[in-house]
């Protein structure tokens, strides 16, 4: 018998997922949610939707289920030195200014939060990125955080192995330096992946966004698409606070920080505008 | 709650800005008192937008006032804000709303419509269609802008009556850009009536050429866009308008060439060198979009003289338009000549494209 979902199942399904991580359904995606469903209630082997929902609300107290679940919903399409523009943007201008900034105060640290990781091609691009262009990088203290919702993508990430898709746009130069090879997979070099720290964050859950502070540069491309406007103001809210002052922001190219923070100043680099905390 | 408003004293912007959402998250109608208590005070743009935000979400019957008082600040962005508040807040906001229509300040009653509009509800669209009769001309002209963002279809004969007894230009202009969006034959006609009522060009104010023409080539009658085309003479000055016009027109009406006025404009436009270039391109553009309207008038004959006239003059940017005409009158050995003897890469492309596409 064909799985249904039907319209009021839906939308208690979909506010019960709003509110625990701040993602947004909308009735058109009705049909991407219960391909999903239908696997999950199998796996439980459960009846129907309402078991469903019932077992969310009063069986998964520690909330595996729900993590499940979420794992199923995102979507973890990306791949190395996407966006190449704003990542030169990046590379080129907002770097070069935030060190040289801290080198004339004696400050040697370097904080990169890489929120929505997935599978850690992002922040892996900008492990790649530090190497290439801070010279003595030995000489800082860098931390890299990456964190996403989906458990599963996170160990994915922390092995750092990757399909020729993934590398596909690498610069021939880093793909020698940074990876080895075989057989058509890639592997991503200890000397990189030892810069970054993968971390579950919810970013819809407020005390595990909270004490995420201090950093020089943030990255959260193409995630809040997931998000309602107030969601998003939400998060984006904290993004200002959580960066130091001078600091940087990068969301997705066709998104607009300064339009849901009015405080986030702009400045035009070569190529690109950047976002920054004054 | 009482932590939270606690919060607000901290000279950290973070637990500030921190309280403005817990506050905001507890959907309570009594938050909105100290929330509005604070975005007066605060200095931070961050934690001032969350409090918007947050003010946004909840019921604000009780702060109206306040809120309201925020249309007077010297703050531009505390006065958006307010604006934006007031959007979210629903049938009350409108009652309230409302009663401010009288206010002494016209700034303060264009903000009160811009709330209305952002409310955006039947009930405000009458709200806003008050606005028509302001005795201040900038809040008229902002209640005309709404009133066509809204498409409102029923305020059009309150607009017409404006138009009719208003000699304020920018008014006026406002009153026609909103007609293309929801004006009636009959509407248009009066209007029409209104700026050419001696059927002569020199009774229009230049001011009112462009958004009339766009006015009529969108939404008027094919008498109207003759009537108005036609009583047009100065074409060195308004060439453009006027072919611009009869090209948007061309797509409601594709015979409008039968009506040998028209025709003979365009041709008089093309054939005009002080109508400018960007009137004359338009002029083709017209005679090759509505060819098959102009039935025999059109002949192979003409259409080879204008295209020679075009092609053969010193301006090279003439020469493109110029060669669409030379291939609507079939005359490859022409183009060929052109695409021989010119060094402009764009123009030989052109005719590269036109030999391969018309059937000679």
């Amino acid at each position: 018998m064909r799985f249904e979902l039907d319209v009021d199942e839906f939308e208690r399904l979909a506010d019960l997922i709003y509110q625990k991580a701040g993602i947004r359904f909308e009735q058109k995606k009705i049909y991407y949610l219960a391909k999903r469903l239908e696997k999950r209630i199998a796996a439980l082997d459960l009846a129907n939707t309402e078991e469903y929902l019932r077992h969310l609300k009063f069986r998964d107290h520690q909330g595996y289920e729900l993590q499940e679940f979420l794992n199923s919903l995102t979507v973890n399409e990306t791949y190395f030195f996407r966006d190449f523009n704003q990542l030169l943007s990046f590379a080129e201008f907002s770097l070069d200014q935030i060190v040289e900034r801290k080198k004339s105060t004696g400050d040697q640290t370097l904080r990169i939060w890489s929120a929505g990781c997935s599978s850690g091609e992002e922040p892996y691009t900008i492990a790649i990125i530090l190497k290439e262009m801070v010279e003595n990088l030995q000489r800082w203290n860098v931390e890299i955080i990456a964190s996403d919702i989906d458990l599963n993508i996170l160990e994915k990430a922390r092995q750092g192995v990757y399909m020729r898709r993934s590398v596909k746009d690498v610069p021939p130069d880093y793909l020698t330096r940074y990876f080895t090879q075989k057989a058509g997979i890639f592997k991503i070099t200890d000397e990189i992946k030892e810069m970054v720290t993968f971390k579950h964050i919810n970013l819809s859950d407020r005390k595990q966004l909270r004490p995420c502070r201090d950093f020089d540069f943030i990255f959260c491309r193409n995630v809040l698409i997931y998000f309602d406007t107030i969601s998003r103001k939400k998060v984006v809210d904290h993004y200002y606070l959580a960066l130091n002052n001078g600091g940087f922001i990068f969301l997705g190219s066709s998104e607009s920080p300064s339009r849901i923070n009015p405080a986030f100043k702009i400045k035009k680099s070569a190529n690109h505008m950047v976002y920054y905390k004054e | 709650m009482e932590k939270l408003i606690k919060d607000f004293q901290s000279p950290d912007e973070a637990t500030r800005l921190y309280a403005a959402e817990d506050l905001a998250d507890l959907g309570l109608a009594d938050a909105a008192v100290p929330l509005v208590y604070q975005l007066v005070k605060e200095e931070s743009v961050a934690v001032k937008n969350a409090i918007i935000s947050g003010l946004q979400r909840l019921d604000i019957i009780q702060v109206h006032d306040q809120i309201f008082d925020l249309f007077m600040s010297t703050d531009a962005f505390l006065r958006n804000g307010a604006v934006m508040i007031f959007g979210d807040g629903g049938e009350d906001a409108v009652a309230f709303l409302t009663s401010k229509l009288d206010h002494s300040d016209r700034e303060v009653r264009k903000l009160v419509l811009d709330a209305m509009y952002l409310i955006g509800s039947d009930e405000t669209l009458l709200v806003i269609r008050a606005g028509l009769f302001d005795e201040s001309p900038n809040v008229q002209i902002t209640a005309v802008e709404y009133l066509g963002r809204m498409a409102d279809s029923e305020g059009v004969a309150d607009m017409v009556t404006l138009f009719k007894e208003s000699s304020e230009p920018m008014l006026r202009a406002a009153i026609l850009e909103t007609m293309t969006m929801v004006a009636d034959a009959d509407a248009i006609t009066t209007i029409l009536t209104i700026l050419i009522p001696e059927g002569g060009s020199a009774e229009i104010d230049p001011i009112y050429l462009a958004p009339l023409t766009e006015l009529i080539a969108k939404a008027g009658e094919r008498a109207a866009i003759v009537r108005l085309a036609t009583s047009i003479t100065d074409l060195d000055l308004y060439g453009e308008e006027v072919s611009c016009m009869l090209t948007d027109a061309l797509k409601r009406f594709p015979d409008l060439l039968a009506e040998e006025t028209i025709f003979n404009l365009l041709i008089d436009i093309i054939r005009n060198p002080e109508a400018g270039n960007e009137a004359r391109y338009q002029a083709v553009e017209s005679l090759l979009l509505g060819q098959s309207g102009a039935g025999n008038k059109l002949s192979f004959a003409l259409l080879n003289e204008l295209g020679q006239l075009l092609t053969t003059n010193d301006d090279p940017a003439m020469a493109l338009p110029g060669v669409r005409l030379l291939a609507a009158a079939r005359a490859k050995d022409d183009i060929l000549k052109i695409m021989e003897d010119c060094k402009d890469e764009d123009l030989k492309e052109l005719c590269e494209e036109l030999l391969q596409q018309v059937e000679f």
